[in-house]
């Protein structure tokens, strides 16, 4: 089966009408949707600073809203969609956040690949990202994700934000400035611990 | 935190060579980490609403009993629903209605306690998927994907599940590669190291959440490409628990098993319903209209491990078209 076939009627008993095996076409499309999309997804909402955590809960959620209004979303757009559905999704999850007590428990999901000693230097450094990230505003941080992580293009980003080019340009420019500001705040006193 | 639109602008500094290797070492730590665990797609697909093709086990004759037993549930469930935090804030996006519908019927039954009372009112297999015995191939691999073929309502991905120990790595992505020996024929290539706990294991649920009604089939075959030494295993939904789609409160997991030694030459193997054998003894035969998944399992103490699965269908029943 090919990603690019639309599927076929998948119930071939005689009883079951066109519009059921439609229904059955929908789930099956958001399962495929879930498997093209969902790392994706997750990246975007990690990236946006959500908890491992977090992301996991955001991202069913971002896929149930999918569920909910698959009608009403021609399948050219469904990646679009599920990214500005993420960031609506990790909005919400970050001011419940703001308003609710820190846990001290940081849940760390397993993540099998990289070796041990790896691993540790891997999550200071992704924790370091993070740091960098939150010196930027969220408008910006958004912009520099999608185009500098995730590829997008600035014609793609204005489409799915909704907002004008110009102000994805200078957003993006603004982010870019920040960011090489903080990685180079980051290393110098990095170089200054070391010496 | 920092924001440049109220600073007077200044001129970007291009970062140094080592200033741009950390920072590439930020990003790419990002690269490494930023994935979705290995079972979130299967717990997104296990709380997608099920379709709405349902064929009643008893036929039309008892919707009324049927309607007023998932009305009894829902009374009882509405309360385990509205008590669950993640179910309030469903209900808040739109989703509140107390009304009699089937899909919250099964919310309900997904959120845990309330899904045996759902099951014991409905009897577990009161809602299921019926295969015709038309479509037999599940997955020859040949698309390249992970999805077997969608026929006879039959809508879940292939997942593996494997333990973590570091000495052991599995191929992780279930991509089908060029098999050896089968004149340019896609199969699907697990293999691994040492593993130290339980296992891995590679499973298709035919319809998680319903009984699969697979008896107009007398069995399962594939071919494959070892050594190994496979348990294939096919699941009834009352072994399966409540929370991977199945009815199993206690004592769960306890397959139909039959044990494949794998050669290493392509070889198509059939296992009738009649060899899969559940552990203990005087255990009833599989009942293969009550299936929930298929699993080809590797022990730990069989493991390291190399094989190749390939032409998964099920098997016409003896005498039968």
């Amino acid at each position: 089966m090919s990603l690019a076939v639309p599927l076929p009627c998948c119930w071939p008993d005689p009883a079951t009408s066109a519009s059921e095996c439609e229904v059955a076409s929908e789930e099956d499309r958001i399962l495929r949707a879930v498997r093209q999309h969902l790392s994706l997804v997750f990246r975007v909402l990690r990236r946006v600073g959500l908890s491992v955590e977090d992301a996991d809960e955001a991202a069913q959620d971002v896929f149930m809203v999918l569920a909910r209004r698959t009608a009403e979303v021609p399948g050219p757009a469904e990646r679009a969609f599920l990214v500005s559905t993420a960031l609506r999704v990790a909005s919400d999850r970050r001011r419940q956040q703001a308003s609710r007590p820190t846990s001290a428990l940081t849940v760390e999901l397993p993540s099998p690949d990289p070796a041990p000693d790896e691993l540790v230097e891997l999550r200071r450094a992704r924790a370091q990202l993070d740091e960098v990230l939150d010196a930027i505003t969220p408008e910006q941080r958004t912009v520099f994700v999608l185009v500098e992580m995730e590829g997008f293009s600035a014609p793609e980003v204005a489409s799915t934000l909704g907002i004008p080019l110009g102000t994805v340009a200078s957003r993006l420019r603004k982010a870019r400035e920040n960011f090489d500001s903080m990685v180079r705040r980051l290393h110098s006193l990095g170089q200054q611990r070391v010496g | 935190m920092t924001n440049d639109s109220n600073q007077p602008r200044s001129l970007p500094v291009e970062l140094t060579t080592e200033e741009h290797a950390f920072k590439t070492e930020l990003l790419g730590a990002a690269e490494r980490l930023d994935r979705p665990p290995n079972d979130l797609a299967a717990r997104i697909a296990a709380r997608l609403p099920p379709p709405k093709q349902v064929h009643r086990a008893w036929g039309n004759k008892v919707p009324i009993l049927a309607l007023a037993a998932v009305g009894m549930v829902v009374c009882l469930g509405v309360g385990v629903w509205l008590g669950d935090s993640n179910a309030k804030r469903a209900a808040g996006s739109g989703t509140g209605s107390m009304s009699v519908q089937p899909e919250p019927v099964f919310r309900v039954a997904f959120a845990g306690a309330a899904a045996s009372a759902t099951a014991l009112a409905l009897g577990p297999c009161a809602q299921r998927y019926r295969a015709a015995g038309l479509a037999p191939l599940i997955d020859d691999f040949e698309d390249g994907d992970s999805t077997p073929l969608p026929s006879e309502g039959r809508f879940r991905d292939w997942f593996l599940f494997f333990d973590y120990d570091r000495e052991g790595q599995v191929a992780r992505t279930l991509v089908p590669e060029t098999a050896p020996g089968r004149e340019g024929g896609q199969a699907l290539h697990l293999a691994g190291k040492k593993l130290q706990d339980w296992g891995a294991v590679l499973e298709l649920s035919f319809a998680p959440y319903f009984c699969y009604d697979a008896s107009a089939y007398g069995g399962v075959t594939f071919r494959a490409r070892g050594p190994a030494r496979l348990s294939v295993g096919v699941r009834e939904n009352r072994v399966v628990p409540t929370k991977w789609g199945g009815t199993c409160e206690k004592d769960c997991y306890n397959a139909h098993v039959e044990v494949v030694e794998l050669t290493d030459r392509w070889q198509r193997y059939k296992l009738p319903w009649s060899v899969l054998r559940q552990r203990g003894y005087d255990m009833p035969p599989l009942d293969p209209a009550t299936l929930h998944s298929i699993q080809f399992l590797v022990h730990a103490e069989d493991t390291p491990f190399d094989f190749w699965l390939d032409d998964v269908a099920f098997l016409p029943r003896p005498g039968g078209k």
